[in-house]
C-alpha cells in the first residue's frame, strides 16, 4: 500500500467530518429559532465554508509572498493550489447559501451586502483564473499570477469584512444590526458540533488543496525529465 | 526620488502630445452622458451619483491605462534604464491621478449641465469625486500594468480590474449620495477617511510589487 504523506490530519478531517454528519443531524436543536427551524443545521455546512475559504486564501496569499520573496516554484505551486480550493470552497459556501435563502427568506439572491460582496470577490478571483490561462510563458505567468493574488486578498477581505459592517442592513445574522447567533443558542449545544466541522470542512479542502499540489509538482517534475532527458 | 517631477511633466506633455487620445475621452464622457440623459430622462437623486460612478468608471478606464497597453517591450527596457520600477509606478500614479482629476471634473460638469443641477451640496461631491477618484485611478494603474505583462492585455483588463475597484466605488456612491441629498459635510467624515486610507493601502501595496511586475 502507499504512503499517504501527513497521514494524520486526515484521519482527524474525517473523523470530525464523520461526527458533523451524524450528530449535525442528530443534535437537538434550540427551540427558538423562529423561520430558521430545521434548515439551521446547515450552519454546519453554510458557515465554516466560509471560515474555511478565509483561511486557505490566506495560506495561499502567504504562499504568493514567499513565492516573489525566494523564487521558488514550488511555492508558486502550492499557492495555486491552495487560491482555487479557496475558490472551490467559495462557491460551496454560496451554492450551500442560496439553498438556504431558497428555504428561508424565499429566494436564492438577495440584496445582502455579503452576497454581492462575495460575488465581487469571486469575480476577483476569476481574474487569477484567469491569468493563469492567458500567459504561456510559465516563470512570468506565476510572477503575475503571485503579483495579483497578494495585491487582491487585502482588497477581497476589505469587501466581505468591511463592507457588511458599513451597511447598516443585513439579512445576515452577526453584522449590521441583524440579530447574532449567539442569541438563539440559548442552549448552546451548537457550537459542539459547529467548531469540529470548522476545522473538520477546513482539513478537508487542505486534503484537496495538497492533492492538486502534489500532482502539479508531480507533472512539472515529469516536464522537466522531458527537457533534460 | 527626484526625477519623479521631470517624469511627471514628461508624461503629462505627452499626454498633450496625443490629443486625440484625450480627446476621445472628452468626446467619450459627453456621448455617455447624453446617452444617459436622452434613455433615462427623469433621473433623480438617487440614480444620480450611481450613473454619474457608472459613466465615470466605464469613460475613464481607457484613458487611465491606455498609457501602459500601449508600451511595447522595447518602451519598457527603455524606462528601465532610466528609472528604477518605483519611481516608474509613481510618477504614472500622479499622472493618472492628474488625469482622472480633469476627466472626473469634465463629467461632473457635463452631467450638472445636461441633467441639471441636482446636486446640494456641490464642494463636497466634488471632494467625494476626488478622492474616490484618486482611488479608481491607482487601481487602474496597478491593474493595467499587470494585465499589459499578459498576452491578452485587452481583453483582460477589464476583468482584472472592475472587481477590484467595487469597494472603493461602493463607498464612493454611497458617500456622494449623501453629498448628493446635501446631508453636510460632517456626515462624509468616516467615508472619506476609509477612502483615503484604502487608497494608501492601495498605492503602498502598488510600490510593493512593482519590481516584480517589472521584470522582464
Amino acid at each position: 500500500m502507499a504512503k499517504i504523506p501527513y497521514k494524520w490530519y486526515k484521519i482527524l478531517a474525517i473523523l470530525l467530518l464523520s461526527y458533523t454528519l451524524v450528530y449535525g443531524l442528530l443534535i437537538p436543536l434550540p427551540t427558538d429559532v423562529g423561520m430558521l427551524d430545521e434548515t439551521i443545521r446547515n450552519l454546519f455546512y453554510h458557515v465554516p465554508m466560509w471560515f474555511g475559504m478565509m483561511l486557505i486564501l490566506f495560506a495561499a496569499w502567504i504562499y504568493s509572498i514567499l513565492y516573489l520573496q525566494n523564487q521558488n516554484p514550488k511555492h508558486e505551486i502550492i499557492a495555486r493550489a491552495l487560491t482555487f480550493t479557496g475558490i472551490l470552497m467559495g462557491l460551496c459556501g454560496l451554492f450551500t447559501g442560496m439553498f438556504w435563502g431558497y428555504n428561508t427568506w424565499g429566494s436564492p439572491w438577495t440584496n445582502d451586502p455579503k452576497l454581492n460582496g462575495v460575488a465581487v470577490g469571486m469575480t476577483m478571483y476569476a481574474g487569477y483564473w484567469l491569468i493563469q490561462k492567458s500567459v504561456d510563458d510559465g516563470e512570468k505567468k506565476a510572477r503575475l499570477a503571485s503579483v495579483y493574488n497578494i495585491f487582491i486578498f487585502p482588497l477581497f477581505i476589505a469587501l466581505i469584512f468591511v463592507m457588511p459592517k458599513l451597511a447598516k442592513f443585513s439579512i445576515h445574522p452577526g453584522s449590521g444590526e441583524s440579530v447574532n447567533f449567539k442569541t438563539y443558542n440559548k442552549t448552546n449545544n451548537m457550537e459542539l458540533v459547529f467548531y469540529p466541522a470548522i476545522l473538520g470542512w477546513t482539513l478537508f479542502f487542505v486534503w484537496i488543496a495538497e492533492i492538486r499540489a502534489r500532482y502539479e509538482l508531480l507533472k512539472q517534475r515529469k516536464e522537466n525529465e522531458k527537457l533534460f532527458a | 526620488m527626484s526625477s519623479i517631477p521631470h517624469t511627471v511633466k514628461f508624461f503629462l506633455k505627452s499626454e498633450w502630445k496625443n490629443k486625440y487620445a484625450l480627446s476621445s475621452v472628452f468626446i467619450h464622457i459627453f456621448i455617455a452622458v447624453l446617452i444617459t440623459y436622452l434613455s433615462l430622462p427623469g433621473v433623480d437623486k438617487a440614480l444620480f451619483s450611481s450613473l454619474f460612478w457608472l459613466i465615470v468608471i466605464f469613460t475613464t478606464i481607457q484613458g487611465i491605462s491606455k498609457s501602459f497597453l500601449n508600451m511595447h517591450k522595447g518602451h519598457f527596457l527603455y524606462w528601465n534604464q532610466l528609472l528604477s520600477p518605483v519611481e516608474f509606478l509613481v510618477s504614472k500614479l500622479i499622472t493618472n491621478f492628474l488625469l482622472m482629476l480633469l476627466f472626473t471634473i469634465f463629467s461632473m460638469l457635463i452631467f450638472l449641465i445636461i441633467h441639471g443641477v441636482m446636486v446640494d451640496d456641490v464642494a463636497s461631491f466634488l471632494l467625494i469625486a476626488i478622492v474616490t477618484g484618486a482611488g479608481i485611478s491607482s487601481v487602474f494603474t496597478i491593474s493595467s500594468s499587470i494585465a499589459a505583462k499578459t498576452d491578452h492585455p485587452g481583453m483582460l483588463l477589464p476583468v482584472l480590474t472592475f472587481p477590484l475597484i467595487v469597494p472603493l466605488l461602493l463607498i464612493g456612491v454611497k458617500a456622494s449620495k449623501k453629498a448628493t441629498d446635501g446631508l453636510g459635510f460632517v456626515t462624509l467624515i468616516p467615508e472619506t477617511l476609509i477612502l483615503v486610507l484604502m487608497n494608501v493601502l492601495i498605492v503602498i501595496l502598488g510600490i510593493l510589487l512593482v519590481k516584480f511586475i517589472w521584470k522582464e
